[in-house]
C-alpha cells in the first residue's frame, strides 16, 4: 500500500515536472515555418535578421514540401514552405506566395573533366543508355547515377524536366540519397557519380572545399546570373503558403522576404528573389 | 496523511526514476503501433505484400524491402560468423591472458565506433571496390556485428570447464577435436551471440545507407539494394501523410523483429549460463 502511494506521488511529480517545462515557453509570439528543406536556409537567414531588428522569434523546420502543406491545412504552422509547383487540389485549399526560385545544378566530382551535358544526354545517362564518361570526353569510367529519395521536391522537378517515369528511375538508379547534403556527400566520395542538387547548396559546398563541381546544362553556365535571367533551363519555384490571408507574425515574415532587405538575403543564399 | 521522511523520498525517487525508462519504451512502442496500424488499415495487407515501393504513386509494397533486409543480413552473417568464431576460439582457448585482454579491448573499441564513421570509411574504401551494392552493405554490416559475436561467443567458450578439455587431450585426440568439444559445449552461448549480432545487423541504418545504394530491387551481389532501415533513413525527412505512416509501419516491423531476436538471443545465453 505504501509502495503504491509512493508510486502515485512519483507519477504526479513526474507529470508536474513535464508540465512545468512545457509552460516555460517564451512569451513572444512564435512564428513557425515547416516544409521544404530547400526553403529552410532562407527562413533561417530571415529569422536572424528579424530577431535582431524586431525581436521576433521565427522557428524553421524541414520535413518536405508535402509536410509544409499538411501542417498548413492542420494549422500546425504559421506558414508552410514548398519547393515545387502545387497540385490543383492543393492550390484550391491554400494561398501560395512565390518568394524565390532556385536553380537545380547538375553536379559531378571535382576530378571529373566533362564540360557539360544536354537535356537529351542527361536522359540517356539516367536511362543507362550511355554508361561511360568517355562518351562525353571524360575518363574511361562507369557512370554512377544518383537520385533523390521519394517525396523530395527536386526528384519531382527533375522527373518533369527529363520526362523520366518513376519506373525508369528505380530501374536505372545506382544510389538513392535523402536530402541535398547527402547527395553532395555521395558525389564528393564517388569520383564517377552524377546527381542533381539545389544550385546554392553546391556553390556553398564547393566553397567549403568539398570536391564537387557544377557542369553546364545545354551549354549554359550554371551561375546565379543565368538562373536570374532564366537562360539556365532547370529551376524550380519556392513558395510560402498560408491557409487564409496570413496574420500577425506570418504576415511580417512574408512582407520582410518581399522587401528589398529580404530580397538581398535571398540573393545572399544563392537563390533568386522574385522581382 | 503523508509524512515525508527520508525513506519515503528515497523510494519515491527510486521507483519514479526506475519506471521512467520502462514508460519511455512503452510510449515509443505505442506511438509506433498507433501510426503503423493506421497505415496498415489504409494501405491494406494485400498491397503491403507486393514488391512495388513507390510512395509517390501510392504503391506501398514492403516485400522487396524485407527481402533486401534479409539478404543483406544473411550475407553479413555468412561473412562474419566464420571469422569471429575462429577468432573467439583462439582468444578463449589458446591465447595468453595478456593477448586476450588486449585483443578484447581492441575488439570492444571496434564495436564502439559510431556507425556514421564506419560509413564514411566504407564510402572511400569499400564502395570504390564493389560499388554501391549488396556485397558492400553486407561487408560493412559484417564489420559492425563482428565485435558483438566475437566477444559474446568468446565469453561462452571461456565457460567450458578446463578439465573437460584436459580430459579430451588425455585421450590423445588432436587440437581440432579438442576445440570441437569446446564449441559443442558452448553451442547455446554461441547461438545467443550470433542471434544478438543478427539483431544488431537488422537495426543498423546509417552506415548501410551510405554504401547500399538504397534502390528498391531484387538482390544482386553487385547491384544496389534497399533495406527497411535504409528506406526509413532516406525517406523519413521528406515523407508526409500516408507515406510517413507507412514508414512508421516499417519502423514497427524492424522493432518487432529486433525485440523478438533479442529475447531469443538472451534466452539462449541465459541457458548457457552467461
Amino acid at each position: 500500500m505504501r509502495k503504491l502511494r509512493s508510486l502515485a506521488v512519483a507519477a504526479s511529480l513526474l507529470a508536474a515536472a513535464l508540465f512545468a517545462s512545457d509552460c516555460r515557453r517564451p512569451q513572444a509570439e512564435q512564428i513557425v515555418v515547416t516544409g521544404a528543406s530547400t526553403v529552410y536556409p532562407i527562413v533561417q537567414m530571415a529569422a536572424e535578421e528579424l530577431r535582431r531588428t524586431k525581436g521576433l522569434n521565427v522557428m524553421g523546420q524541414g520535413g518536405g514540401s508535402t509536410r509544409g502543406f499538411e501542417d498548413c491545412i492542420a494549422g500546425r504552422n504559421s506558414l508552410g514552405a514548398m519547393a515545387r509547383e502545387l497540385t490543383p487540389e492543393e492550390k484550391a485549399q491554400v494561398i501560395a506566395f512565390p518568394i524565390a526560385y532556385d536553380g537545380v545544378g547538375i553536379v559531378v566530382h571535382a576530378s571529373n573533366q566533362i564540360d557539360g551535358v544536354t537535356t537529351e544526354e542527361l536522359r540517356q545517362i539516367y536511362l543507362k543508355q550511355v554508361t561511360n564518361w568517355s562518351s562525353f570526353g571524360g575518363r574511361n569510367d562507369r557512370i554512377v547515377v544518383v537520385h533523390k529519395a521519394e517525396g523530395h521536391a527536386l526528384r519531382e522537378v527533375f522527373m518533369k524536366y527529363t520526362g523520366l517515369t518513376p519506373d525508369e528511375i528505380t530501374r536505372h538508379t545506382d544510389v538513392t540519397a535523402g536530402d541535398n547534403a547527402q547527395v553532395i556527400r555521395v558525389i564528393a566520395n564517388t569520383s564517377n557519380a552524377i546527381g542533381y542538387v539545389s544550385l546554392g547548396e553546391v556553390i556553398k559546398a564547393a566553397e567549403a572545399g568539398q570536391p564537387v563541381r557544377l557542369v553546364k546544362l545545354n551549354g549554359i553556365e550554371p551561375v546565379m546570373e543565368n538562373v536570374t535571367n532564366k537562360t539556365y533551363p532547370l529551376f524550380h519555384p519556392l513558395y510560402l503558403i498560408s491557409k487564409g490571408e496570413p496574420q500577425g507574425g506570418g504576415r511580417l515574415l512574408l512582407d520582410f522576404l518581399r522587401s528589398p532587405e529580404g530580397k538581398a538575403i535571398i540573393r545572399q543564399g544563392n537563390y533568386v528573389p522574385l522581382e | 496523511m503523508f509524512r515525508w521522511n527520508r525513506a519515503r523520498w528515497f523510494w519515491t525517487g527510486t521507483i519514479g526514476l526506475g519506471a521512467l525508462p520502462i514508460l519511455a519504451i512503452f510510449a515509443l512502442a505505442i506511438f509506433l503501433f498507433w501510426n503503423a496500424t493506421a497505415a496498415a488499415g489504409q494501405i491494406g495487407l494485400r498491397e503491403l505484400a507486393t514488391t512495388e515501393w513507390l510512395p509517390q504513386q501510392s504503391r506501398y509494397g514492403v516485400a522487396r524491402l524485407l527481402i533486401g533486409t534479409l539478404a543483406v543480413t544473411a550475407l553479413a552473417l555468412c561473412l562474419a560468423v566464420p571469422v569471429t568464431l575462429f577468432s573467439a576460439g583462439y582468444l578463449s582457448l589458446y591465447a595468453r591472458r595478456k593477448v586476450r585482454a588486449a585483443a578484447n579491448a581492441v575488439i570492444g573499441l571496434l564495436g564502439g565506433i559510431p556507425s556514421v564513421v564506419i560509413g564514411l570509411w566504407a564510402m572511400t574504401w569499400i564502395v570504390p571496390l564493389f560499388g554501391n551494392s549488396w556485397i558492400s552493405a553486407s561487408l560493412v554490416l559484417a564489420l559492425m556485428i563482428a565485435p558483438t559475436i566475437t566477444l559474446l561467443s568468446g565469453a561462452a567458450l571461456r565457460l567450458v570447464p578446463a578439465d573437460l578439455l584436459e580430459a579430451s587431450r588425455a585421450l590423445g585426440v588432436d587440437e581440432a577435436i579438442v576445440s570441437r568439444v569446446a564449441f559443442h559445449h558452448a553451442r547455446r552461448g554461441i547461438l545467443g551471440a550470433v542471434v544478438l549480432g543478427t539483431s544488431r545487423a537488422l537495426g543498423e541504418a546509417v552506415a548501410v545507407s551510405m554504401v547500399a545504394g538504397n534502390v528498391v530491387s531484387w538482390p544482386n551481389l553487385t547491384r544496389p539494394i534497399a533495406t527497411l532501415t535504409t528506406t526509413l533513413i532516406i525517406e523519413l525527412d521528406s515523407a508526409a501523410g500516408l507515406h510517413r505512416d507507412a514508414l512508421y509501419l516499417i519502423a514497427c516491423i524492424v522493432l518487432i523483429a529486433i525485440s523478438a531476436l533479442s529475447v531469443f538471443g538472451r534466452a539462449a545465453q541465459r541457458r548457457a549460463g552467461i
